[in-house]
């Protein structure tokens, strides 16, 4: 301990000493009501439903539109798991609420081959799109889908 | 050339603050559920002692600060943290509750609870316990800001810039905050010795 620290303790009044006490004790401290609701509340939490516009997607029965968001969780799902690499932000291009481009950025790990990272995550993303969208709809394809590496990490970007 | 895919990964509880926002952000419930287990007990303790002991409030509070997070995690920029970002958001709700209901004065039963000096606990954990009560009973006689900072600030663990951001205002005020909370609480431990 530092003699300025020494010399605050010396002259610290008790009230302080309390204080900290008391202090050290709340800061470890959970509320039991706390466990009681925690799952109530994170479920109420997602379940709300956040709003995104419509794409057209071909269903055997014909055409639908899905929301955005679909597409966006299956990009994540399929694109996420592949090792060096995690999703940053998709976002799709649309017009007149068809599907027109993705631009999917990424963060990769230092040392990762980003060229042929991209090339893999592209034709993943295609397989995705055909499989949500639908074959017959106008084919998103290499020219209109852009991965952009945002960020490199040292360590596992999934983690960190 | 093919990628390799990750076998079985880490779990969201391993993942930092960030990637389990930017998963949330891409609608990943499961990441943004482990950042509410991470962060809910602060934050439900900040709300509890803001609004003077009052669960139900808190809980209220919670809840639309937290539905507020997951809606508007894809506009969260990192220009602070995560926890600074949802301490920031809680802190809001708090403040529109208190505004909703008609001020309270500190009620008479909550000073009988203070032990006297004839409490000769001999238990460490009873004296905890009557310490913490003492301290919940000091800190809601301090202001609003007063509290809020001293709790960031000693609590969570905030420094004086992303305290700054929760409650909207400058480092000087959150400074001068801190030296009069941290005198007044003092003070009032040593009443309670």
């Amino acid at each position: 301990m530092s003699q300025r620290d020494d010399r605050t303790h010396e002259v610290e009044p008790e009230g302080q000493a309390l204080l900290r006490t008391a202090a050290a004790d709340l800061r470890s401290h959970v509320e039991p009501r706390w466990v009681e609701v925690a799952d109530a509340l994170t479920s109420r939490t997602l379940r709300a439903s956040r709003p995104s516009p419509p794409v057209w997607a071909q269903a055997p029965s014909g055409p639908v539109r899905v929301a955005e968001q679909v597409v966006v969780t299956y990009l994540r799902d399929r694109l996420n798991p592949v090792a060096g690499c995690e999703v940053h932000n998709v976002r799709l291009e649309v017009r007149e609420e068809r599907c027109t481009g993705v631009v999917i950025v990424v963060v990769a790990q230092f040392g990762q081959r980003l060229i042929p990272l991209a090339d893999d995550l592209r034709t993943r993303a295609e397989s995705v799109l055909a499989e949500v969208l639908g074959q017959d709809m106008a084919p998103v394809t290499v020219t209109q889908m852009h991965v952009h590496v945002a960020d490199v990490t040292p360590g596992d970007p999934s983690l960190e | 050339m093919s990628v390799a895919i990750s076998g079985s990964g880490p779990t969201a509880a391993e993942r930092s603050d960030e990637v389990l926002a930017r998963r949330g952000a891409l609608g990943d419930r499961e990441a943004f559920g482990a950042l509410i287990r991470r962060h809910g007990p602060a934050l439900y303790r900040y709300g509890v002692r803001m609004l003077d002991g009052q669960h139900h409030a808190a809980e209220d509070a919670l809840q639309e600060a937290l539905i507020k997070a997951w809606l508007n995690l894809s506009g969260f920029r990192g220009d602070s943290s995560v926890k600074t970002w949802l301490f920031r958001l809680m802190a809001n709700q708090c403040l529109d509750a208190r505004r909703r209901r008609r001020p309270l004065s500190l009620e008479d039963a909550r000073l009988a609870e203070l032990p006297t000096d004839d409490t000769t606990a001999a238990d460490a954990l009873v004296q905890a316990r009557e310490l913490r009560e003492a301290l919940d009973v000091a800190l809601a006689e301090l202001s609003w800001r007063q509290r809020a900072s001293w709790m960031l600030r000693e609590l969570e663990g905030l420094d004086y810039t992303e305290i700054a951001v929760v409650l909207d205002t400058s480092v000087a005020v959150v400074r001068g905050q801190l030296h009069r909370a941290r005198a007044n609480l003092a003070a009032r431990m040593e009443m309670w010795r």
